[in-house]
């Protein structure tokens, strides 16, 4: 299903930054999607189920959760953190500014797992350089 | 327990500054007034890893080790590379930050701070068109307009709307029913649900917008039904509301930062205030993040002139965003080591941008276990600002504020730990 991506602070994502980073609590306010009931109708999950989010720039996998700030119709909402920006757009525009909101994206159900902090840091491999 | 009393928040750029600190045995247990994000920062959670000692990459896993070698491997780092890239500075003080400008000029480095992915664009668009701007108490003691546009206060600025809207103030005796709340967003925010009025628009159509609302302050007419999906009637009646204000303040965010349009979203913004001001008074303040980002960009302009983004590479300070900036220079690979202090960029760079960083040397000067410090080759752990040292800090509108410490560490501060860089850059340079 084609949707539009909006990033962006929620006082969870907040909270959990400044709680620790490498804490489950981050994973759970930062790896999630709010979207609204009519489209997990339209793709045949629930709350609770695992999506992925593909992007002309990147892949994701998060877990959808229920929006309590009513979205546009074709909106979903991902919490800003490294799980969001693998599928952001990074292109700057001749600004420094990345492109963080409203990123048409592709999603899709998924039985794969929604990865913590540093397993998802490792996709890309760090190498070691001093 | 002993309670410290006015305690200023390093969280956000609203700084609070009426906090109250539970202490027991040299340790924070406990707040009052403080919002869940500050709350956080002050209280350690169990299971979150702090590092105590500066930490060296060796394959995937760090090994202890001390801050005379961190600090001599660092200096090597920076003293070696061609392009070098400083980047944060926005979770600590302006003092280190002053040391941070020296350092980037000692390396031929390019300095840049978390504007770059936060409220750059609004810094483009006030060079270009000005910064008709106010302090808190402005706000507080005179307001009876105010608009958040393209942001959600109640989730990124918690105590925001309590300490300038539902505040009491001399003018305004009674608080939040003094004031005409707007908000514009294209979601129903939590925000939104205070709102006297709520444009939700739709997105990307911000520049729209701020436009037909310019237009209908300039008393032309609209030639749409509709603008941005909102209908042209309640265009003219919000710019009425708007231009009837005694006092009127806008307050923005990366709604309108960070979508289609980025810094002539802004720019169309500050003009619109500026109009305004032909029919009452009417001012701005951006919403800014981390808690001294306006700091950095008060430092970095004292120091060279420009904001964010200065390239020194050429022995003189050059400021081009969108070729200078931390993520054009990630993106780009240009950079061939970067240095990382009082930010995440680990967590808040695009996928692009932290490819490079797993490619290049990385010093992370990091209090905690972060997505930064996963891509990092040094770890140097600091004491924090505002909590273990104290140093002074700029709220989001500008107004310098004393950080104090409130408990005591061993670690060195950011300051130390730059100055003692610094230092160590110099003896290599001067033996090159």
């Amino acid at each position: 299903m084609k949707v539009i991506l909006n990033t962006g602070r929620t006082v969870w994502q907040g909270q959990a930054i400044e709680s620790g980073k490498d804490l489950q609590m981050y994973v759970d306010a930062a790896a999630i999607c709010y979207m609204d009931k009519s489209m997990m109708e339209d793709l045949g999950i629930k709350a609770g189920n695992n999506i992925k989010v593909v992007s002309e720039f990147g892949d994701v996998v998060v877990k959808v959760v229920d929006t309590v700030e009513t979205l546009p119709e074709g909106m979903i909402y991902v919490p800003m953190g490294p799980w969001a920006n693998r599928v952001i757009r990074p292109t700057t525009d001749c600004t420094a500014t990345p492109s963080f909101k409203n990123i048409p994206v592709e999603i899709e159900p998924t039985e794969e797992p929604v990865l913590d902090m540093p397993t998802l840091m490792k996709v890309y491999k760090k190498a070691q350089m001093i | 327990m002993e309670l410290v009393k006015n305690v200023v928040c390093p969280f956000c750029g609203t700084l609070c500054d009426d906090i109250v600190c539970k202490v027991e045995n040299n340790e924070i247990v406990g707040t009052i007034n403080a919002c869940r994000i500050g709350h956080s920062k002050f209280v350690h959670t169990e299971g979150a890893m702090r590092w105590k000692k500066p930490m060296i990459r060796q394959g995937d896993e760090f090994v202890e080790t001390t801050y005379d070698d961190a600090i001599e491997k660092a200096a090597h780092v920076l003293a070696d590379a061609k392009r070098p890239l400083m980047y944060g500075w926005s979770c600590t003080d302006c003092d280190a930050q002053a040391v941070g400008v020296e350092l980037a000029e000692e390396t031929g480095a390019v300095i840049d701070n978390t504007a770059s992915v936060c409220h750059g664009p609004s810094v483009l668009a006030l060079q270009d068109v000005g910064y008709p701007i106010c302090t808190f108490g402005e706000v507080k003691n005179r307001a009876d307009v105010v608009v958040y546009w393209g942001c959600n206060p109640m989730h990124a600025h918690p105590r925001h709307l309590s300490r300038n809207v539902f505040s009491r103030g001399f003018f305004r005796e009674r608080g939040r029913a003094d004031r005409t709340l707007v908000v514009v967003d294209p979601r129903k925010s939590d925000s939104s649900k205070l709102a006297d009025v709520h444009l939700q628009l739709d997105f990307d159509k911000d520049y729209e917008l701020l436009d037909a609302i310019r237009t209908v302050v300039r008393g032309k007419d609209i030639l749409y039904d509709e603008v941005a999906g909102i209908p042209r009637e309640q265009i003219y009646e919000v710019a009425e509301v708007l231009k009837n204000a005694q006092f009127g303040i806008l307050f923005f965010g990366m709604g309108i930062t960070h979508s289609r349009g980025k810094h002539r979203n802004i720019d169309t913004a500050i003009c619109l205030v500026q109009e305004l001001n032909d029919y009452s008074k009417w001012t701005l303040i951006p919403m800014r993040g981390h808690y001294n980002v306006t700091g950095f960009n008060q430092v970095c302009t004292w120091e060279s002139g420009y904001p964010y983004c200065v390239d020194f590479s050429t022995g003189e300070p050059r400021y081009n965003p969108g070729e200078t900036g931390a993520n054009d220079l990630l993106q780009n690979k240009e950079a061939d080591a970067m240095m990382v202090i009082a930010s995440d960029p680990g967590a808040h760079f695009p996928q692009n941008a932290i490819m490079r960083m797993a490619e290049i040397p990385v010093i992370a000067i990091e209090p905690h276990r972060t997505p930064t410090t996963e891509m990092a080759d040094v770890i140097i752990p600091p004491a924090i600002v505002g909590m273990e040292a104290e140093g002074t800090a700029y709220r989001m509108e500008g107004v310098p504020i004393r950080m104090r410490k409130v408990v005591d560490s061993d670690l060195l501060t950011d300051k130390q730990i730059l100055e003692r860089i610094r230092d160590r850059v110099k003896e290599l340079q001067a033996s090159k």
